[in-house]
């Protein structure tokens, strides 16, 4: 009996497993995934790309010949674009976008969030929008922090949350886990059963972390100098595995 | 006698100031040690040329991407190194991609997408020794900033226009940077 049930645990975990894979692929086809810091993001048959004031759309259905579809102002010193299902979350100095592609040819504006400027990337899902803020302003203030929006009502982003880190730049979620590259301090594991209320749980220490994918039990960190591998099977207790750093 | 004896305090005084200044001034740099950006200079003259090449040093590390059992990460400004990773405990790098003035990277169906600094490429990587540009969207980017990095609110290394041209801005630790954006 025990047996069974254990065999019947190992095939729930395995189910879950997959499904979330097959959310980060984001469509048909073999798509690859990218970090936080990304400006490239592949959304079913589109390649979407920021750079500085423009969100950029190209229909790649065809392998051979990328088509230039359009091209949106979205604001100033876009630094990064994260996907989540049909929105498109894109990070400028000073504020979030929100952008829905039901029409993928034509993402269309839902909301913004205006904060303090020195922003850095975001990731998000249906309910709850992650970002980090580094550096402060060109005024000279300096502002580092991970802020927490509800987003439940992509049309109101609500803010929740800000907890001052060191110099934060990239992060990804698992489950109910958030990974936050705090360069001067280490990899930051945050618990987010509580979606609004992060609680770090473990601070990974080292190596210079800039931006990390989060794929199943395995953590990838881009490092100031090359690439780490860590076993984040266990949150709270993270392994490194292997890294290539020249 | 008595400035005869007071020669070995004065001595002593000034050793002990030019020690602690010493020790003050090193401290101050450590403090001052931040991750910011440094620009990466190259020539304009194989802008276009994208080939395989044999591994090659990371210096400039840049974004990292996953596509299958392959972590790819961005040699600023340079290409693209391939690392196989199907085996985490032991990543191994198989190749390079060089693309000049490249920062970013997304895979689907074995095209890879990059930017060539103004240019969008496709590039099929069925063969990951022997890639193939298959696609060349000219002047849809901007292109790589002079200037300043691409990120607001960060310290970078000052641009020096002797070294050339910028073809990229790479994340580094950097004591003492002069220039903010």
């Amino acid at each position: 009996m025990k047996n069974i049930l254990l065999i019947f645990a190992v095939l729930l975990v395995m189910t879950t497993a997959c499904s979330k894979e097959s959310a980060l692929n984001n469509g048909s086809g073999s798509t690859g995934q990218g970090g936080s810091l990304a400006r490239f993001t592949i959304v079913g048959n589109y390649l979407y790309t920021v750079d500085g004031t423009y969100l950029s759309v190209f229909d790649i259905s065809n392998n051979n010949t990328p088509l230039y579809k359009n091209k949106i102002q979205v604001g100033f010193d876009i630094e990064a674009i994260f996907p989540f299902e049909n929105k498109l979350f894109i990070a400028s100095s000073t504020a979030m976008y929100i952008y829905t592609i039901a029409n993928p040819e034509s993402p269309e504006f839902e909301s913004n969030v205006s904060h303090l400027t020195g922003c850095d990337p975001i990731v998000a899902n249906d309910s709850v929008a992650y970002l980090t803020i580094h550096g402060g302003n060109r005024c000279g203030s300096s502002i580092n922090q991970l802020q927490v929006y509800n987003i439940t009502n992509i049309s109101h982003p609500i803010f929740k949350k800000s907890i001052n880190l060191t110099n934060p730049m990239g992060l990804g979620m698992k489950g109910n886990y958030l990974f936050v590259c705090d360069n001067g301090t280490g990899l930051r594991v945050f618990d987010i059963t509580n979606r609004y209320d992060p609680q770090v749980v473990n601070i990974v220490s080292g190596e210079s972390f800039v931006d990390v994918i989060p794929a199943g039990n395995l953590l990838i960190c881009m490092l100031t100098n090359g690439v780490a591998y860590y076993d984040i099977s266990d949150e709270k207790n993270i392994v490194k595995l292997g890294s290539v750093k020249n | 006698m008595n400035s005869k004896s007071n020669i070995p305090l004065i001595i002593c005084t000034s050793l002990v100031t030019v020690l602690l200044f010493g020790i003050v001034s090193c401290m101050k740099k450590n403090n001052t040690e931040i991750l910011g950006y440094a620009p990466v200079y190259g020539s304009l003259g194989d802008l276009t040329e994208i080939k395989s090449e044999p591994t090659k040093p990371t210096s400039n590390a840049g974004k990292i991407y996953l596509y299958q059992n392959y972590t790819f990460q961005m040699e600023n400004g340079e290409g693209i190194h391939i690392i196989n990773s199907s085996d985490p405990s032991n990543p191994q790098k198989i190749g390079f991609i060089k693309v000049k003035g490249c920062s970013e990277i997304s895979i689907k169906n074995n095209i890879l997408y990059t930017d060539n600094h103004r240019d969008l490429v496709g590039i099929n990587i069925s063969n990951m020794n022997a890639i193939q540009v298959v696609s060349r969207l000219e002047n849809v980017f901007p292109g790589t900033n002079q200037e300043y990095p691409p990120v607001d609110g960060v310290f970078f290394e000052c641009v020096d226009p002797a070294k050339g041209m910028v073809i990229g801005w790479s994340q580094k630790m950097l004591s003492n940077p002069k220039c903010k954006r």
